[in-house]
């Protein structure tokens, strides 16, 4: 139990169940309101982070948004079995806002630079009565900061970059009790390759491959037993994800998306990672459309992936990662010459995973964690 | 492949020395390489935060920004039961290693600064933005209380703005603050007192500002920040047994385990700032001077009893072991220069001084959050990229300051099995330093 109490608690965060997994459905509020798509077309400077190639269909601009995803979860598990009580608790964490910019520079004709931060993971719980009836808080979270290059290589062919520079903060609950330990943070780095190929003036295809993310050991201060002052670590990367997509232009106002993404969580949260999470891979289905109703542009969207929790573990309350449909609504609404207002929303109902844990607590445990989510965000684009 | 990802560590920031008090010396690179002045002159989005009229300065534009902030906080402690006959052993438990050097290993934490302005018409500027307005923290290895010492918190700002040039010489401005803050703290953990882990809160407040440009040459501003209401920061509390001292069963929903928890409800605000500031031209503009002066009301939010937990909240562990911060309100002074060597070349420096608003005696809240750094000396520079984009380097070094105190600890007679009040007052002398520098970069961008 005290070891479950100790592994528990690490990854979760703030309320961003508005995820596939614990990563971003998409960067900016016109990718969330489009279900996430962003590979196969080009929708803005988001681009840096999901199809750096992506860039060459993009002139000058910049995109500056903000973004507030929430939850609600609920967690149920019954000791009886192990000699205790049922117990139901919902999470206190609070919704947490976060920044989506980017920015897109014309080196010449043929090459893009360009820069990009925007929250990619984030997950969480906090529970008064959380695993074993005890008091249980964990929060994950990661942000990129991007620098990306793209390359036209030839009409209807470009390259892209991009170097992933990443930080993310681990809060609290790996170590309790006496050895409670408030949290610790890493950096991270990888990278994103992408290439974009236009067969037709209307249709444009892609694939983008981000590699693992390699984080440093994230460090807790803490004490041992005995009370000695030690250092633990845990190890926490993001995973290898490639997606193919495509951007359809059937007639002049519309634009239809499609992304199948592949995001290897079993290698990073696998029963054979450090934290032992049981995660399975995924894969995801992003549907998007924009529609040119001018002045404004309307747009839907909505995402697909099976929750990669494995229900044979009860500490998934703290890790609640049930969510698996998404649908995005949004709108851009031009302020000016060279501005508009960018409103995206995605809200995932309410799923569940349960099980029964036969490994944690000595005896079976069935447990079970819902919850449904939001991300709002709003954003301003610039062309200049 | 470790390496690398620490040597990525580019654009991040620590808390506790570039700031006055929690609140943060500047918000935005070139902001920084000045002192923090800005409060007659807008240059950038920092515009607002210190002052929404200077919009009026400005044209359309956007700055991205961050920056690094490596830093140096220590502190040694010593308590007076070590030299108490009998009381040698509590002193022992109270401070584990007499006078010695503790380096904290906060790490370093990026921090974006974002900016648009846009103008809606010649006299109007509408400005949007996000900005750290306030940090500080500690994590110290196992010392006091036989426990690590944790805090952390970070106060995030997303104002939504507008400038109205009245008439020629004089604009005035408004702006909605919105805010975001975490805050988490752990101190006893190994004693048996519960930890806070990081909780988060949102907040609101306003800032009005207003700036008249007497002569060509010279412009003066103020500007007012109402305080940050903020949510009460909420923690879920386990049962607790401080040194073991509470016979078990004397809580039985709590078994051996003590005292109770339950929620608790912490509340911090920020407190409301007013700032004056001047700013002169001199050599056909090539050359700017400010100057600003700033008072920082943190008597108001962390002062006697303050920060507090509200709503009949506080656990018996929190009630034993209440906040008391006894912060002073704060004079803060800042002079910054801009000279504009070349076309695409500006540089920048300034200073920034506050005196430490901490009691010194309120040992236990000074080590946990060291803001006490007073002076600043601040260098940066522009260069101009393009017709469209300007970057932006600055460095703010953070001068060492130490301070010393005693405090006196809550009432530890039940540690040694005695009714309370029993045993003399405990203390706890510490000695506590904190410098550092940053190193900040961003892209200022015209549309």
């Amino acid at each position: 139990m005290r070891r479950l109490t100790a592994v528990l608690a690490l990854l979760v965060a703030a309320p961003a169940l508005a995820s596939n997994g614990m990563r971003a459905v998409g960067f900016g509020p016109v990718q969330v309101s489009m279900g996430g798509v962003g590979v196969g077309a080009s929708l803005d400077a988001g681009t840096i982070l999901s199809n750096p190639a992506g860039m060459s269909a993009l002139g000058p601009r910049a995109d500056l948004g903000v973004g507030m995803a929430g939850a609600s979860v609920e967690q149920w598990t019954d000791y009886t079995g192990v000699g205790g009580s049922a117990f139901a608790d919902s999470s206190d964490r609070g919704p947490a806002p976060f920044p989506a910019f980017g920015l897109v520079v014309p080196l010449g004709e043929d090459w893009r630079l360009g820069f990009g931060g925007y929250q990619v993971a984030s997950l969480g719980a906090d529970y008064l009565y959380g695993l074993g009836a005890a008091p249980s808080h964990a929060s994950y979270r990661q942000t990129r900061f991007a620098p990306a290059v793209s390359w036209r290589v030839l009409d209807g062919l470009s390259l892209g970059a991009a170097l992933n520079l990443m930080y993310a903060t681990l809060d609290a609950g790996l170590f309790y009790g006496s050895q409670f330990s408030l949290g610790g943070s890493a950096f991270g780095m990888g990278a994103t390759l992408s290439a974009r190929f236009s067969p037709l003036s209307a249709l444009d295809l892609a694939l983008a491959v981000e590699t693992k993310g390699l984080f440093q050991d994230f460090r807790f201060d803490t004490v041992d037993a005995g009370g000695t002052p030690v250092r633990r670590t845990a190890t926490l990367n993001q995973p290898i994800v490639a997606t193919l997509g495509a951007g359809f232009r059937p007639v002049e106002p519309l634009l239809v998306a499609a992304d199948l993404e592949w995001i290897g969580w079993s290698g990073v949260l696998g029963p054979a990672s450090s934290l032992r999470l049981g995660w399975q891979d995924q894969v995801v289905v992003k549907l998007g459309a924009e529609l040119a109703l001018e002045p404004v542009r309307l747009r839907a969207g909505l995402s697909y992936g099976k929750s990669p929790l494995d229900p044979n573990l009860a500490f998934n309350m703290m890790f609640p990662a049930v969510a698996e449909a998404h649908l995005g609504l949004g709108v851009g609404v031009p302020l000016g010459p060279a501005i508009a207002l960018e409103l995206g929303a995605l809200w995932s109902p309410t799923a569940t995973v349960q099980g029964t844990d036969a490994t944690s607590f000595g005896g079976a445990v069935p447990y079970r964690v819902s919850g449904w989510s939001y991300d709002l965000q709003v954003g301003v684009t610039i062309a200049y | 492949m470790k390496k690398l990802a620490a040597m990525v560590a580019v654009l991040a920031a620590t808390p506790a020395f570039a700031t006055n008090g929690l609140r943060m010396t500047a918000f935005s690179p070139l902001n920084a390489s000045m002192g923090g002045t800005g409060v007659a002159m807008g240059f950038d989005s920092s515009a607002l935060v210190l002052n929404p009229a200077t919009m009026a300065d400005l044209g359309s534009r956007v700055d991205f920004g961050a920056a690094y902030f490596p830093t140096t906080i220590t502190y040694s402690a010593s308590t007076n039961y070590a030299s108490i006959p009998g009381l040698e052993p509590l002193g022992a438990l109270i401070v584990n290693q007499p006078n010695t050097t503790i380096t904290s290993d906060f790490p370093p934490v990026p921090i974006p600064n974002i900016g648009v302005i846009i103008p809606l018409a010649k006299e109007w500027r509408l400005g949007l933005g996000m900005a750290a307005i306030a940090g500080a923290g500690s994590d110290y290895a196992a010392n006091l209380f036989s426990s690590t010492v944790q805090a952390t918190y970070f106060n995030f700002r997303f104002p939504i703005g507008v400038s109205w040039q009245v008439m020629d010489m004089v604009s005035v401005g408004a702006t909605l603050n919105g805010s975001w803050a975490l805050m988490g703290y752990s101190f006893g953990a190994s004693f048996g007192l519960p930890p806070h882990p990081v909780a988060n809160a949102f907040g609101v407040g306003a800032t009005l500002g207003a700036r008249a440009k007497l002569l060509p040459i010279l412009a003066v501003g103020a500007s007012w920040e109402s305080p940050t209401w903020f949510q009460p920061f909420k923690y879920n509390i386990g049962c607790a047994n401080p040194g073991g001292a509470i016979p078990p069963g004397t809580f039985p929903q709590c078994g051996p385990l003590g005292v109770p928890g339950g929620r608790e409800e912490l509340q911090l605000n920020l407190p409301w700032a007013a700032t004056l500031g001047a700013e002169v031209e001199l050599l056909d503009g090539a050359l700017l001077l400010l100057g600003d002066a700033q008072f920082i009301a943190w008597s108001t939010t962390l002062g006697k009893n303050q920060p507090k937990f509200v709503n009949d909240s506080a656990t018996p562990t929190s009630q034993a072991f209440p906040f008391s911060a006894r912060w002073s309100d704060q004079w803060v002074f800042k002079i910054g220069a801009q000279l504009k060597a070349t076309d695409w070349l500006k540089l920048r420096a300034g200073f920034n001084h506050g005196k430490a608003p901490q009691d010194p005696d309120a040992a236990l809240e000074n080590i946990a959050f060291p803001a006490f750094v007073e002076s600043h000396v601040t260098v940066g520079l522009g260069l101009q990229l393009s017709p469209a984009v300007t970057l932006n380097l600055a460095s703010v070094i953070g001068l060492e300051k130490t301070i010393s105190g005693t405090g006196t600890l809550p009432d530890l007679s039940a540690l040694a099995g005695q009714p309370p009040g029993s045993l003399p007052p405990a203390t706890l002398s510490y000695t506590a330093s904190s410098a550092g520098y940053t190193l900040e970069a961003g892209l200022s961008v015209t549309y």
